[in-house]
């Protein structure tokens, strides 16, 4: 009897611990990031095993490397003649105007960069989690707003993906500045867009671009960092004001990079120059500025991912 | 006497491949209806040659009559403006009238072969099922946990770089082909509901004297009830307690705690009343016609007539099918409007066979499968009084096919995957073929098989020697 009640008791328990909730780990109760409201929306999120806040970091050292543009061949937009040196097919081949918007389905596929060299086709799964935003061929906004894209502030986010790759080519980002379209809390907040918002302000950014690389048990951090002096805010959709950033990477050693985290410092003394800054609203508070890189897409070309 | 034996040969093989057949098409091997048709023609055509003597004069007379309804709805829906619309190849639709005739085909011819027994194909059946069912379980649990529709019922993932389409407590994982895919959970639980019917056979087999036929079906009851239980949405909790209702039912008949005539009258009753309440929602449906107007007065002047026939989720996605489909255009497939857009009709997709029959093969099509239905209501209750069928047999004959039509009446998802806007109409389904193979058998079985009496070979035997006498003095 006591047998029986066993083996009828396996299949249940087989059952049972085969649940493993893999597809759990990042679930929303809406839409994420997607309030509308500036101050709401940026994207924080570290996983622990790279967080050295957490206490559960497994990053046992750290290498930094500051970028040369002429060494490193850095590029800071798509007709920078470093992009047409680090890939001169996609720069023949494939417009930077002719990225994805949801229903566009496979159309500029072969035609647009962000299409053809999106992550989502090189490895499956790139397709899921939030991050996916940066992974999913859409470049620019296209009146998508806070759907569109990833915004951070200078605590930027760190990921760790379900697989292990080899960074052999070069690395890419797609992203713009701003620090408009804000909703103030208790302020009466105006469109972006208005004349009240200001356009156009540049500010100088030092872009940290950090790889998590496999080390025995724990990690080794390799950081980017690159001195950007003109990015310019903006709110509109004008392709010219979105930064293409990249560099080479064969010249150094990512293998087997399991991470990624985006971080940025920029310089606050540029706000200073802001005509915004000593104007109250109607009850007297002054005007809360934020400022925000808005990430719209990441690329690591012709990479394997196991 | 050779031609007699390579025929014979011939059967055997088409009886082990048929088996092979409907094992594949219940597992849902390579998901592909293309596949399922080749397969079922070609095994149609063995059992044809080997048997077409048996189809001569009576025999291909009552196969025609059985098989024209099943003809007349495969070229409606191979010909349909869904199929137009949505391209479909030449190929497919070249298949979808094969395919579906092949199949009930092969349930009427089945018992004419060599070694076919239906409890060896009910067992392949289920099996296929269970090991589908299985598969996707363990698939759905990697990713989710127990329950989790309930407790993750408004949770979303994202996906491509979009919040998915459904939370989470709405989709599950499917071995669709050869790969596992993300699909809605409505379609998972059409194959652990049928599944479940198998725990009918618990109470026809004694544990003791065939032991592993026993836990073999203990197994099958096992997997399906298992899903169900922890996997439980609203829907699937309504339509867990109809099966479970009509699961005992059938139980409580064939052990004779319930006689036939209660359950014909329940039937009658049901049916007039299910067909009042259709046809008070196809005529409330038609707004351009003006001759009913006072119905629909009556219908939305009554609260609770109002919700039943307008107001409820389902019923709205009904009426807007409903609505126009009697239209000239609208014959051979619904068209909501000019345009032929396929995916403006995935907007329209109700869940049901029923009124997706609507879309996908219009008002001749909902016509012809009404009918099928009714004739197949009618050959079931011939078969039960007539078969020399186990009762065990007939029991999960007729639960599988209550179970999945009734399941799928109410809630068969056409548009099964989360990411992708592919249709899986209903009769190019798996289980659907597996159905029509168990109308074709249940269709033959309910004709009485002649049976030579004792008195009539005494009779015969006395004419031959009453013959023999005349003879006799015929040459004296």
């Amino acid at each position: 009897m006591k047998n029986k009640i066993i083996k009828a008791c396996l299949l249940p328990l087989v059952a049972i611990l085969s649940s493993c909730g893999f597809g759990l780990k990042e679930v929303y109760a809406g839409d994420a990031y997607a309030s509308g409201n500036f101050q709401k929306d940026y994207y924080k999120v570290w996983d622990e095993k790279i967080d050295k806040t957490s206490g559960k970091s497994r990053i046992k050292r750290t290498e930094e490397y500051e970028l040369n543009k002429d060494i490193d061949y850095v590029f800071t937009s798509y007709t920078d003649p470093n992009f047409r040196l680090v890939d001169s097919e996609a720069y023949k081949n494939l417009s930077y105007k002719d990225d994805y918007y949801p229903g566009d389905g496979d159309y500029y596929l072969n035609t647009g960069y962000g299409p053809t060299k999106k992550m989502s086709r090189i490895d499956n799964s790139f397709k899921y989690g939030y991050l996916s935003k940066l992974f999913d061929g859409q470049m620019m906004c296209h009146s998508r707003f806070q759907y569109a894209r990833v915004q951070i502030d200078e605590s930027g986010f760190g990921t760790i993906f379900n697989k292990e790759g080899n960074l052999s080519t070069y690395f890419a980002l797609n992203f713009k500045a701003s620090y408009d379209y804000t909703k103030y809390e208790e302020v009466d907040y105006s469109p972006w867009g208005t004349t009240n918002i200001p356009n156009g302000i540049k500010t100088g950014v030092k872009l940290k671009i950090s790889f998590y690389c496999i080390e025995d048990d724990g990690f080794v951090e390799k950081t980017f960092s690159y001195d950007m002096d003109d990015i310019t805010t903006n709110g509109m959709e004008n392709p010219s004001i979105y930064t293409f950033f990249g560099f080479r990477t064969y010249t150094y050693d990512l293998t087997r990079v399991k991470g990624v985290s985006i971080t940025f410092d920029f310089d606050r003394s540029d706000i200073n120059k802001n005509p915004m800054r000593d104007l109250k609203d109607n009850n007297g508070n002054p005007y809360k500025l934020d400022y925000s890189l808005m990430l719209y897409e990441m690329f690591m070309p012709d990479t394997i991912w196991r | 006497m050779e031609k007699q034996k390579v025929f014979s040969i011939i059967s055997t093989v088409a009886i082990f491949l048929l088996f092979e057949v409907l094992t594949f098409v219940s597992f849902g091997l390579s998901n592909s209806y293309i596949v399922y048709a080749f397969l079922g023609l070609f095994v149609l055509i063995l059992l044809v040659v080997a048997h077409f003597q048996s189809l001569k004069g009576e025999g291909l007379t009552n196969l025609l009559i059985f098989i024209i309804p099943i003809l007349l709805f495969s070229l409606i829906n191979a010909l349909s403006s869904l199929n137009t619309a949505t391209h479909t190849s030449i190929l497919l639709r070249i298949l979808i009238p094969l395919g579906l005739m092949s199949f009930a085909t092969l349930g009427y011819l089945s018992s004419l072969g060599n070694g076919f027994k239906i409890s060896t194909a009910i067992i392949l059946i289920y099996g296929g099922l269970a090991l589908i069912t299985l598969i996707s379980y363990f698939a759905t649990m990697i990713q989710y946990v127990p329950f989790y529709t309930l407790i993750y019922g408004n949770s979303y993932i994202y996906y491509d770089g979009a919040k998915s389409s459904l939370p989470i407590g709405q989709t599950a994982y499917f071995l669709m082909g050869f790969s596992i895919r993300e699909v809605t959970v409505d379609y998972f639980s059409l194959y652990p509901s049928v599944l479940s019917t198998s725990v009918i056979a618990l109470l026809f087999i004694s544990p003791k004297e065939q032991t592993k036929k026993f836990v073999l079906f203990a197994v099958y009851a096992f997997i399906g009830i298992f899903a169900l239980i922890t996997m439980p949405t609203r829907m699937m909790i309504l339509t867990d307690v109809l099966i479970a209702i009509s699961l005992v039912v059938i139980i409580l008949f064939f052990k004779g705690k319930i006689k036939s005539k209660v359950i014909k009258t329940t039937l009658l009753v049901l049916s007039v009343l299910f067909l009042i309440a259709f046809l008070i929602l196809f005529i409330n449906a038609q707004s351009s016609l003006s001759a009913f107007a006072w119905l629909r007065n009556i219908i939305e002047s009554v609260p609770l007539f109002n919700r039943i026939f307008n107001t409820n989720r389902l019923v709205s996605r009904y009426n807007t099918i409903l609505d126009g489909c009697l239209n000239f255009g609208a014959w051979l497939g619904f068209m909501p409007d000019t345009q032929f857009s396929a995916a403006l009709h995935y907007d329209f997709l109700t869940n049901s066979i029923l009124f997706d029959t609507i879309l996908f093969s219009g008002f001749f099509g909902l016509v012809l499968f009404i009918v099928i239905m009714v004739i197949l209501v009618k050959r079931i209750i011939k078969y039960v009084q007539v078969s020399n069928d186990e009762v065990m047999i007939k029991s999960l004959v007729i639960a599988f096919l209550l179970v999945f039509f009734g399941y799928s009446l109410i809630n068969y998802d056409s548009q099964p995957y989360v990411y992708y806007s592919d249709l899986i109409p209903y009769y190019q389904h798996g289980l659907f073929l597996v159905c029509l193979f168990l109308y074709g058998y249940v269709y033959f079985k309910s004709f009485p098989a002649k049976v030579i009496t004792k008195e009539e070979i005494i009779e015969d035997s006395n004419l031959v020697e009453e013959e023999a006498k005349v003879d006799e003095e015929q040459n004296n």
